[in-house]
């Protein structure tokens, strides 16, 4: 592609201002300082790429800024691309971006930038001033440069925006730098990884600490049982020290124990044998006053024959009974003669019928029996007129049904009538004959008794009769009997007279009360009597008795070798206290028990006691050691067990490694960014380096007028001189330095022109040439041109033929 | 016959990226891992099993703090107790010496493969259901060779390890490395794995399980965490397998897309917005970073401004907030290619040398894919920062 027309309506010092470039491919703009030849430049390189913005200021010709405030600013460029034709425009007025207003035409329509700026493959306004400008300035800024830097402009020359890539590139290698330094202390990395290997010390020691655990439970266990044995100890020790103590307590009782066996004698008594003379001296006391109080009793009088009272005493029911008949009889004679008396006023009869005898008294009674027989009456037989009677009823049903037996019937009555007719007759006769008879035994009675028999006055009489005899014979008996009685009564009499030794009169009234009389003694004399007989018993008894416990006694004593109960007595005593010392003894001997053997061993017990104190405390000392030893581990122990330590400890590390990840991927990211821009860059360049190389090797030896035949690639750049010497680049002259990387930047544009069609611009870049290297590049510039179109602007009119004279166009 | 498969405890254990929590709730965070193991405790008591298989990494280091090892002790002691038989192993976190630990083996609890070689243990479930357990443990941090498993018997047969599948790199197979077609040609009835915190299922026929862990402890252990209930049907030794979860606290992603500028108020609205799960530790990427400003950017990934989110929520944590881009980094068409090759070329690996002299946490940082893949996030982001605070106008 070739710039043909430039076309400027506001630009600098320029206003509508038309160049047109002349059919070569080496253009020459002469004019000297001022002239506008690097206003030109730069609108060139504006009108492509836009213009200045504060953030699009390239790293060159940025003085080349507009210096016209007149709008529209900018103006257009006219390219040759084979057939077709490019005008690229950009305007900038009031109100547009800062960069201006872009329009491509292609052949005279108006096309999008792209088909343009894809045909330059896009590349930036930074890029092309890298590439394609050459001025004093970047000259100059070649030639301060060190080596290196060199080295890296020329190796990344190819790359599109290489030195902003390359400060990029250093940019994210200091970034990453200031993250970690291989043998940096304070980056934070560095710091971090330093912490974080503290931190793992600590955790390493916490863990470190763990078997600590198992070590002290089985301290624990240790000491535990240690502890228990000094417990036992202690105990024991303390169950000693109580015993000593104790004994010292006893020791006054067994003092008092020894005073009393001292004390003591033994002596022998049976209690039952005292208690027995006791008992036997109070029995005797007794016995004493009694027999004193009986006095003397003599022997009793018999008064009375027993046998004779009883008897007596035995007749006075009799007598009563007796003395009661005798009334009885009394009284019945007297009414039984009253009776007699009566009967015999009432009939006289009685009184000769009484005195006939039995069998007269027989034969009254038949005849008067006889005399007082009733008459005879009568009589229809009875049996005649219940067979007539019967004949009648039998003979109507039988004349009912058999008609001719109603005559047998009337045949039957007919019989009937004669037989009851016959006896009649007979029954008269005996009547009559009766009836004479009784009249004649009436008479015959009256005639014998004086008179007449009436019928029903024989039971009366006869019972009058009886009962007169019956009266008489009766008060005969009583008076028989009432007799008797007083014969009796006379025999007791003399009887009770006799056994009461007293006058007794003969009637029933004095005997009883006599009898009364001799019983009420009698009783009086048996009580008495027997009363007598039992005293004097009594007497002999307690007297039998008196002398019987006197012996008991007695021997009682003497088995004690005692004379009588007072001193027995006080023997007595004597040996129940020392009974009661004995048993005290016994009962103090027994409480002190197994102790008495001690303290009749020891005497001495403080010293004993202080060692066991001093045991004791030895002991409690040992003891609380154990404790504190336990406690102090089971709080370690529970610590422990509960301790967050290197779980802590662990997140400490993790979030350290978390820094140190986050730091580690910062750094690499910066430096693999910085990698992939170094590679990129290398990338870049790489495809055309080693022609670039050799192309630029022969610009050198060009631009050197073969003084130098090349250079090579190392760590450094090493220039080979035609004498086959070499030399580092930082023994260059400026001038061979500017012309080494002149060399180096015209073969890259050529090298990419292809891609890249543009202009190369050349902006009075020899102001430190002599003639001889200018023609050299003269030589050079026309060998490019010839496949490149090269723009000089310069103030060396004599150099090349010019094209545009800038000082005629003024 | 009924059993409870778990591994990857780690006891003790640090929760990382939450440090700039209150306490109290950083506190509450970190005994969720008891919790959830105390919830298993639970589980198994409920449902009656007979054994609980526990794949190693019990604990989170050789060391246990004496508390844990008494929790643990204690924990053990409740299934114990209702004659439950417990069998573990120990795996590369917790090889620890018996004799320095609290625990105890006896008849209910079996520690298996002590001398880290198989040891075959014959048990018979409540019921007379007689099976056995094969397993290892571990005696140091690392095994590289693949340990060797006895074929299987005619009871029903559980494999217990604490292993990893082998990838070929012997850098990376020190965990008992195991074939899983070898695994799987032993047939066990069930093959109780631990290692992975990431539950899954290797194989069905046979089973080969991972549990994963039982509570996530950083963005990378994600999701509900639990254990394994295993049901055996004793006739045809068929086994059923549920997954119970036990975390008390859920780690989730949360990936928000970005589609225009938005102020520090907005994002915070739009991410309280989405965070509706309770007891959840969010991890936030703002996809499509490129419409935050840089103040913006510097107050999203402030864990202040985390925190400050955090105490809007009853339960649940934001624990990060990280950026992504939505597009790819772009340059002038020239040097597009040459940069996409650079991004290509330029290795994390590459670039770690002088950190992985410094230190073997550092090594090990650079051996750990989710860091490299962070890594390069951003770097990317840190680039694209760049790039478009200087270079963006150019275009």
């Amino acid at each position: 592609m070739k710039l043909t027309n430039i076309d400027i309506i506001n630009f600098g010092q320029f206003s509508d201002e038309s160049f047109s470039l002349p059919d070569g491919d080496l253009a020459v703009f002469f004019g000297k300082n001022e002239a506008g030849k690097s206003t030109l430049v730069a609108f060139i390189k504006q009108i492509l790429f836009g213009f200045p913005t504060r953030k699009n200021s390239g790293l060159y010709f940025e003085q080349y800024t507009p210096l016209s405030k007149k709008t529209p600013l900018g103006g257009s460029l006219t390219f040759q691309d084979g057939d077709d034709t490019y005008v690229l425009s950009r305007l900038y007025k009031n109100g547009d971006l800062k960069k201006g207003k872009a329009t491509v035409k292609l052949n005279g329509d108006e096309v999008p930038e792209s088909v343009f700026f894809d045909r330059i493959q896009n590349i930036d306004g930074d890029f092309y001033a890298d590439s394609f400008m050459f001025n004093q300035e970047l000259l100059s800024k070649i030639s301060s440069l060190t080596e290196k830097d060199l080295l890296e402009h020329i190796y990344y020359l190819g790359a599109a925006n290489s030195s902003e890539f390359l400060s990029l590139r250093d940019e994210f290698s200091k970034n990453a730098q200031a993250i970690f330094k291989q043998k940096g202390k304070n980056p934070p990395l560095n710091r971090v990884l330093s912490q974080m290997e503290v931190e793992s010390e600590k955790l390493a020691e916490l863990e470190a600490k763990l078997p600590e655990y198992n070590q002290m439970a089985s301290r624990k266990v240790g000491i535990t049982a240690e502890l228990t044995k000094a417990n036992s100890q202690l105990a024991s020790e303390q169950k000693s020290l109580q015993e000593l103590e104790h004994l010292v307590e006893l020791r006054p009782t067994y003092l008092q124990l020894q005073d009393l066996k001292k004390q003591y004698q033994p002596m022998k008594i049976d209690l039952s044998d005292y208690h027995q003379s006791e008992q036997l001296t109070a029995d005797l006391a007794k016995l004493q006053s009694e027999i004193a109080q009986m006095g003397e009793i003599s022997e009793s009088e018999i008064l009375y024959n027993e046998t004779d009272v009883n008897q007596v005493l035995s007749q006075r029911l009799k007598l009563l009974q007796s003395q009661s008949q005798v009334e009885n009889n009394q009284r019945r004679v007297h009414l039984l003669e009253e009776q007699n008396a009566q009967l015999l006023n009432l009939d006289g009869q009685v009184q000769s019928l009484a005195k006939l005898s039995d069998e007269e008294l027989a034969d009254f009674k038949d005849r008067f029996g006889k005399a007082t027989e009733k008459m005879p009456e009568i009589k229809l037989p009875k049996l005649a007129l219940v067979l007539m009677i019967l004949s009648i009823v039998a003979a109507v049903p039988l004349g009912m049904f058999v008609m001719p037996a109603l005559y047998g019937i009337a045949g039957f009555a007919v019989i009937f009538a004669i037989v009851w007719a016959v006896q009649l007759k007979k029954r008269s006769n005996a009547l009559r004959e009766a009836h004479d008879r009784i009249d004649q035994a009436k008479q015959d009675f009256t005639d014998s008794y004086g008179f007449e028999a009436e019928d029903g006055q024989l039971d009366h009489l006869l019972e009058q009769t009886l009962k007169f005899q019956h009266n008489s014979q009766e008060m005969a008996q009583l008076k028989e009997q009432t007799k008797e009685i007083y014969q009796e009564l006379s025999q007791i009499t003399s009887q009770v007279a006799t056994v009461s030794k007293r006058n007794v009169g003969l009637d029933f009234r004095s005997v009883l009360k006599s009898i009364d009389d001799l019983e009420k003694n009698f009783r009086i004399y048996q009580k008495e009597h027997a009363q007598k007989i039992a005293d004097l018993h009594r007497l002999k008894q307690l007297q039998s008795e008196q002398k019987a416990k006197a012996a008991t006694l007695t021997a009682i004593w003497t088995k004690y070798q005692q004379a009588d109960q007072a001193s027995f007595k006080a023997y007595y005593e004597r040996a129940l206290k020392m009974s009661e010392l004995k048993t005290k003894i016994a009962t103090i001997e027994q409480n002190l028990g197994a102790n008495l053997a001690k303290l009749e061993k020891e005497t001495e017990f403080d010293s004993q006691i202080a060692e066991y104190q001093a045991k004791i405390a030895k002991s409690r000392q040992t003891i609380s050691g154990y404790q504190e030893a336990l406690a102090e581990l089971q709080v370690k122990l529970e610590k422990f067990a509960s301790s967050d330590d290197i779980a802590i400890q662990k997140q400490a590390v993790a979030n350290q490694e978390d820094e140190a990840r986050n730091l580690a991927k910062e750094y690499l990211a910066n430096q693999l960014v910085n990698r992939w821009v170094s590679r990129y860059l290398d990338l870049a360049s790489d495809e055309r380096f080693p022609k670039m190389l050799k192309l630029s090797q022969t610009y050198f030896s060009l631009l050197t007028g073969h003084r130098y035949t090349g250079f090579k690639l190392a760590d450094n750049i090493i220039c080979q001189k035609a004498d086959g010497s070499e030399l580092e680049v930082a023994y260059l002259s400026r001038g061979t330095k500017e012309q080494l990387y002149f060399a180096l930047k015209l073969a890259f544009v050529v090298l990419i022109r292809e891609q890249v069609a543009l202009p190369i611009l050349i902006d009075d870049s020899f102001v430190n040439f002599d003639q001889e290297r200018v023609s050299y590049i003269k030589e050079l510039l026309d060998k490019i041109s010839q496949e490149q179109q090269v723009i000089i602007f310069t103030a060396q009119a004599e150099l090349l033929p010019i094209s545009v004279n800038l000082e005629e166009k003024d | 016959m009924k059993f409870i498969h778990l591994a990857d405890v780690h006891l003790d254990s640090p929760f990382r990226g939450l440090s700039f929590l209150p306490s109290k709730d950083f506190n509450h965070l970190r005994n969720s891992i008891n919790l959830s193991f105390s919830r298993i405790v639970d589980l198994a008591i409920a449902e009656d099993v007979d054994l609980v298989l526990i794949a190693g990494d019990t604990f989170d280091s050789v060391t246990p703090a004496i508390k844990n090892q008494l929790f643990f002790k204690e924990q053990i002691e409740r299934l114990t107790n209702k004659k439950i038989q417990v069998v573990m192993v120990f795996g590369n976190h917790d090889y620890l010496k018996l004799a320095d630990s609290l625990i105890e083996e006896n008849d209910y609890f079996h520690l298996l493969g002590l001398s880290q070689s198989v040891e075959t243990l014959s048990l018979t479930a409540k019921d007379g259901f007689p099976y056995q357990v094969n397993g290892f443990s571990y005696r140091q941090n690392h095994i590289t060779e693949a340990v060797k498993f006895p074929a299987k018997g005619k009871l029903y047969t559980f494999g217990l390890a604490h292993m990893q599948e082998e990838t070929g790199n012997a850098s990376h197979d020190v965990y008992a490395p195991f074939n899983l077609e070898n695994l799987k040609s032993l047939d066990y009835d069930y093959f109780a794995l631990g290692h992975i915190h990431l539950r899954q299922v290797l194989s069905q026929k046979p089973w080969i399980v991972y549990p994963g862990n039982i509570q996530g402890r950083h963005i990378k252990e994600l999701d509900a965490k639990g254990c394994y209930l295993g049901e055996i049907d004793e006739k045809t030794h068929e086994t059923k397998l549920t997954f119970h979860k036990t975390s008390p606290i859920v780690w989730k992603k949360l990936a928000i897309e970005l589609t225009k500028e938005y102020s520090l108020r907005e994002l915070e609205s739009l991410i309280l917005s989405k965070c509706v799960e309770n007891n959840t530790c969010y991890t936030v990427t703002l996809q499509g970073s490129e419409y935050l400003s840089d103040s913006l950017i510097e107050a999203v990934t402030d864990s202040n401004w985390w925190r400050q989110l955090s105490d809007n929520l009853a339960t649940s944590y934001v624990a990060d907030v990280r950026l992504a881009l939505s597009n790819k980094i772009t340059l002038d068409q020239l040097n597009q290619t040459a940069f996409d090759k650079a991004y290509y070329q330029v290795t994390e690996e590459a670039i770690g040398q002088d950190l992985a002299k410094k230190s073997e946490f550092l090594r090990d940082l650079l051996e750990d894919p989710d860091f490299l893949k962070d890594l390069h996030e951003e770097s990317k982001l840190l680039l694209a920062a760049k790039l478009r605070g200087g270079f963006d106008e150019a275009n």
